[in-house]
């Protein structure tokens, strides 16, 4: 608004004010025609009084905005940098969650491997265990009564062993008395032969001595010579067979000496090692006995500790789910920085706006449209709930 | 001293017919049994056994004669007379058994060439 204008009004109202008096000091004296222009005159007064606040607004006004104006040339090329400084850091902000996402995924997805597989191996540890002490307790019961069993089994053996080795014992040294007297009669026979062997060289001699006395006789003594040489005949054969006979004999004394000798060093053995034996195997049965018992109770605790590997195990995959909830919040982090990215863009058209008042509207409408656009709110957030959680 | 001959080859096998198998036989018991029955003389001399030692000194002596072993024969002999007498003089029987020993000696070298190979 020009000065002249604004002079122009003031004066104008001064004018109102004073008519506005006099009209007042009328009606203080006179009728209703004095009324009548008292309230012309207010209205007046106040009509004036409106267009010079409003004409003061709007000065102020344009005073205001050619100041905004001037600023905005100064402060418009740092407007642009900010606006570029804002997209590149969005920008980075967005790559980074989207990294952050890639990297939370395989780290995620590589823990998952890992506990499955040590699942895995501990339910292979559990069922190693398992067939080691038996189904069950029922089976570690069995495992035991089996062992039980086998020793018994084995002291019984043993102790069978241990009786036919003494009894074995005794019917040798029944043996060795046996084979002595054999010896004695082998050697009386011996006596027996040495005498027939005499005899037969007696015979002999008389034989030949017969035979020379029939050859000395002449033909009267051929056939008495005859006779002596079927003497001499028999003490020959006889000597022979004592002969074989002896040779035999000393054969069968031979072996019987032998026997005897390996009889009596069987008798001779200290059959105390036997016992002393069967004592050492019962202690080292109960050993063992004690050793498996230990063992199947290793094994049951084995199998416990696998049973509580996998609950852990189990436990810590489902903890780990939490990949997807972070993963939402990831995305929707990325998703309001791509919201902050609308918004920013939606200012700079605000502002470059110009032109007549309906390109202005229009683009006001378009910026309206893409900001409730841009509030509408994300999905609900589904709670993670333990029995929706597959387990993997 | 003697004059028999240690060895009549012919006599003894006269003795045998003829047969010089049988002499052969003969020979090969007497040289086993000849020995014998002067060691058990001597023991049985020595023992003042005097039976047993005549017989010994008997079955040398006949034995030896059928043999041809004449000169043995005759200490034999002498042997026999000695047991038979009981004369226990110790230089007598020791020269009498010495002189049947040197006999015996004698006869088995001469022997030899008639023993089978």
């Amino acid at each position: 608004m020009s000065h002249k204008k604004q002079a122009f009004l003031l004066g104008l109202a001064l004018f109102a004010v004073l008519i506005w008096h006099i009209s007042a000091a009328l009606l203080a004296q006179q009728g209703w025609l004095a009324a009548l222009l008292h309230s012309g005159f207010t209205c007046l007064l106040l009509l004036v009084v409106g267009v010079c606040m409003r004409s003061g607004q709007a000065q102020q006004r344009d005073e205001r905005a050619g100041e905004q104006g001037a600023a905005w040339q100064e402060t418009e090329p740092l407007w642009q940098q900010l606006q570029q400084a804002y997209v590149e850091q969005c920008q980075q902000l967005d790559g980074q969650l989207q990294e952050a996402n890639r990297l939370l995924q395989d780290a995620i997805g590589g823990l998952l491997d890992s506990f499955s597989s040590i699942t895995r191996h501990a339910k292979a540890q559990q069922d190693i265990a398992i067939s080691m002490i038996g189904a069950g307790e029922g089976g570690n019961n069995q495992h035991t009564a089996s062992f039980e069993r086998f020793a018994h089994d084995t002291n019984a053996t043993l102790e069978i062993f241990v009786e036919n080795t003494l009894r074995t014992s005794q019917v040798s040294i029944v043996q060795v008395n046996h084979m002595t007297e054999i010896d004695e009669k082998i050697r009386s026979v011996h006596a027996f032969l040495a005498d027939i062997d005499g005899i037969s060289k007696q015979t002999n001699m008389l034989a030949l001595n017969a035979a020379i006395e029939a050859a000395r006789a002449g033909e009267a003594g051929r056939g008495f010579a005859v006779v002596a040489d079927e003497v001499r005949a028999l003490s020959l054969r006889t000597h022979d067979f004592n002969e074989q006979i002896s040779q035999t004999i000393l054969s069968v004394q031979k072996m019987v000496e032998e026997a005897h000798a390996s009889i009596a060093d069987l008798a001779s053995h200290d059959m105390s090692y036997v016992l002393e034996a069967k004592m050492r195997v019962q202690h080292t049965m109960g050993q063992i006995n004690e050793l498996s018992q230990g063992m199947a109770g290793a094994v049951t605790q084995l199998n416990g500790i696998a049973g509580q590997v996998e609950h852990s195990t189990n436990v810590a995959i489902t903890s780990l789910q939490f990949q997807d909830r972070l993963s939402q919040l990831l995305g929707r982090a990325g998703q309001c920085v791509s919201t902050l990215q609308a918004l920013q863009q939606l200012a700079p058209q605000l502002l470059s706006a110009s032109g007549s008042g309906e390109t202005l509207a229009a683009t006001r409408e378009q910026c309206r449209l893409q900001l409730q656009a841009l509030r509408q709110p994300p999905p609900a957030e589904q709670p993670a709930r333990h029995h929706d959680i597959e387990l993997f | 001293m003697s004059t028999l001959p240690d060895l009549d080859y012919h006599a003894a096998l006269a003795n045998m017919a003829g047969m010089v198998e049988l002499y052969c036989e003969a020979l090969a018991a007497f040289l086993q049994e000849a020995p014998l029955l002067m060691q058990q003389y001597r023991e049985h001399w020595l023992a003042g056994d005097w039976p047993v030692a005549r017989r010994a000194a008997h079955s040398l002596k006949s034995s030896a004669a059928v043999m041809g072993a004449l000169a043995l024969s005759q200490a034999a002999r002498y042997l026999e007379q000695l047991a038979t007498a009981e004369d226990g003089s110790q230089p007598v029987l020791e020269a009498a058994w010495l002189a049947c020993m040197q006999a015996w000696q004698r006869f088995t070298q001469a022997v030899a060439v008639y023993l089978p190979a």
